[in-house]
């Protein structure tokens, strides 16, 4: 999932290292505050550990080997800042020193895999462990969960900023400039490999892993996030939502099947007949009847505010069903 | 003395009737039939020949550190720098011919720099542009535009041929330029020549340490791949083999974070107080001002050549 040099335009990779600048620099103070003097050797032995820990094969299904990226793993045992500066910390090195990713990609790699990534696992972790022990199985499965899903997350924005690629830059002759493949192309090719085969060695590995760790040594992974933080942050992202109003044209990823005809030159098949059954239930975010900014605006939050409740009403019930399991 | 598994590819290639002894074989080999013993041994085999490569990519790059060369004469901050230019250049060319320059010069300059081209050459495509290449062949079929030619009733366009060229060009380009910084600069040297950046010096200490540490932990994962090797007769399956690497990497985590409160403690009984000075001797020369100057001249040329394009 390492992006090279050259698959991304200076558009992309100019935005992206725009976007992980002031996370850095907020990742630093937050990892001073916690570490302190420490911090210097505990960063440096956890970056060697996410540059090293792709190097251990494991058996795979069909006799076959892979390796898991491990940036859930870090962030579970880490926390999130931590195995940000680490995670970054090794992408730089393997970038400058190994000509392993490239240097202009820096801050996509870590957009994908230093943030984003490390962020959903360690937010999916904890919303489904809850309050239950580091060894109960339901800590487990969150555990295999949150690798799951994160790897996902993270190799989906990989596509997407590949796919973005011949819609943003083409030459004179209308020949794409860098990745050459659209959206079309390249999110149903990586998450055909990261859902089927990838994502399942991540959880697998994690999972195990953290079930070693509650075993030998359960004290690293007793504390979390307290869940309170976790809502308050969902809720400054639920009144921010609106924000996408003023963001020119429609947000980002949210193309109708019009405007997707228009970047991609065909609608995907299915995507027609699914958004007839969206717009009747919400239409574009707006309650039925709100016309205007502010009744758009207070639309999005009231969508939002329903999408977060559905999600986290399945993580609950899907969270019960696990304890009662454990409780048997 | 060199272990047995870290040969040359001839070395193994003599070597091939004890190849059972040897578990830096191909890396390929889970692709083929293999028996059942082998299949139940292909993850150690694939970590061990891993790390062998790795640590033998490691010592090709220090090679040429020390020859007497014109990128190895320039001061590490201006090499950084105008590398750096370079790449960020590559990235906004639009033609062909100006990344084909580009590429050229980069070869030149592994030439100038006494690095043995063929060497060079392979060094920079085998993995990246090769795999570049591999994934760009279908975009000569997919990219709407002119057909040129018809290949078993699918059209080649000329838009398409030409998108996989720019593609493939801009990957070899942009990776044999930092591979002229890998292998003419000192690791060390080029952790400080990040300063120009104004990265706070805590972490070019740590960038430091990492590089350093990861040696370390590279060879605690050979020690526990080589014990379980040496230990095994018929092949793990897959669930023994999938928890024992997942507990030597849970292993391997507190082993790493008790090192980090020892080295801290070593730091500090050595006089570390918390504060990081870096030790920053590199004088400019009138030929690294040249350099600089080079580099952002053709920077400025090409953002000129694109504005009238």
């Amino acid at each position: 999932m390492h992006i090279p040099d050259g698959y991304l335009g200076p558009q992309t990779y100019g935005a992206l290292y725009g976007v992980m600048l002031p996370i850095w620099y907020w990742a630093s103070r937050k990892v001073k505050e916690t570490l302190k003097s420490r911090q210097a050797p505990l960063l440096a032995l956890a970056s060697g550990f996410s540059f090293v820990i792709m190097m251990f094969n494991v058996p795979a299904p069909g006799g076959s080997t892979g390796h898991a990226v491990g940036g859930a793993l870090i962030a579970i045992v880490l926390g999130p800042w931590q195995a940000l500066m680490a995670v970054t910390v090794a992408l730089v090195i393997q970038s400058i020193l190994f000509g392993d990713g490239g240097v202009t990609a820096i801050g996509a790699n870590c957009f994908n895999m230093a943030f984003v990534m490390p962020f959903t696992a360690y937010f999916i972790y904890w919303l489904i462990r809850g309050s239950a022990d580091a060894s109960n199985r339901r800590s487990l499965i969150a555990g295999f969960i949150a690798a799951y899903l994160s790897l996902n997350v993270a190799a989906i924005l990989t596509a997407v900023e590949f796919g973005i690629q011949p819609f943003i830059a083409r030459g004179a002759d209308g020949a794409p400039l860098y990745c050459p493949y659209p959206l079309s192309v390249t999110i149903p090719v990586m998450a055909l490999e990261h859902l089927l085969f990838f994502g399942w060695i991540e959880g697998a590995v994690t999972a195990l892993v953290l079930s070693y760790i509650a075993r030998t040594e359960p004290a690293l992974i007793a504390e979390g996030i307290r869940l309170k933080k976790l809502w308050i942050g969902l809720a400054v992202l639920i009144i921010l939502t609106p924000l996408g109003l003023i963001a020119q044209g429609t947000a980002w990823g949210e193309w109708s099947a019009e405007e997707l005809k228009k970047i991609l030159g065909f609608i995907p098949q299915g995507l027609e007949k699914l958004e007839g059954i969206w717009s009747a239930m919400f239409g574009d975010y707006n309650i039925p009847g709100w016309e205007g900014q502010l009744m758009s605006a207070l639309g999005y939050i009231v969508s939002a505010l329903i999408g977060v409740g559905v999600i986290a009403g399945v993580v609950s019930i899907f969270g019960r069903l696990l304890s009662v399991k454990e409780g048997k | 003395m060199r272990p047995s598994w870290f040969k040359t590819e001839e070395d193994r290639g003599q070597r091939t009737e004890d190849r059972s002894l040897s578990p830096a074989s191909s890396a390929g080999q889970s692709l083929q039939a293999v028996s059942r013993e082998q299949r139940g041994r292909s993850f150690i085999d694939k970590t061990l020949s891993g790390i062998t490569g790795f640590l033998k990519d490691a010592i090709f790059t220090s090679e040429w550190i020390r020859k007497n060369g014109f990128l190895q004469g320039i001061e590490p901050k201006s090499k950084l720098l105008g590398i750096l230019l370079f790449i960020i250049t590559i990235s906004i060319v639009k033609e062909i011919y100006i990344l084909l320059s580009f590429y050229a010069f980069s070869v030149i300059l592994a030439g100038a720099s006494s690095i043995g081209i063929i060497a060079f050459i392979r060094r920079v495509w085998l993995f990246i542009p090769l795999f570049a290449g591999l994934i760009a062949i279908p975009a000569v079929f997919l990219t709407h535009g002119e057909p040129i030619l018809f290949f078993f009733g699918f059209a080649i366009t000329k838009q398409g041929v030409s998108a996989a060229i720019t593609f493939v060009l801009r990957v070899a380009a942009s990776v044999s330029f930092i591979v002229l910084l890998i292998l003419t600069t000192k690791w060390d040297h080029i952790m400080k020549a990040l300063r120009v950046f104004r990265i706070p010096a805590v972490f070019i200490l740590i960038l430091s340490m990492t590089y350093r540490y990861i040696y370390l932990l590279l060879s605690t994962i050979e020690d526990m791949y080589f014990a379980l090797l040496s230990r095994t007769i018929k092949g793990q399956n897959r669930k023994d083999g999938q928890k024992w690497a997942a507990g030597r990497i849970g292993f391997l985590f507190q082993k790493s974070r008790r090192l980090s409160e020892d080295v801290y403690d070593a730091m500090v009984s050595r006089g570390f107080d918390g504060e990081v000075r870096v030790m920053d001797s590199f004088r400019m020369k009138a030929l690294d001002y040249i350099w600089i100057g080079f580099a952002f001249g053709i920077f400025i040329g090409v953002q000129i050549e694109n504005f009238r394009g």
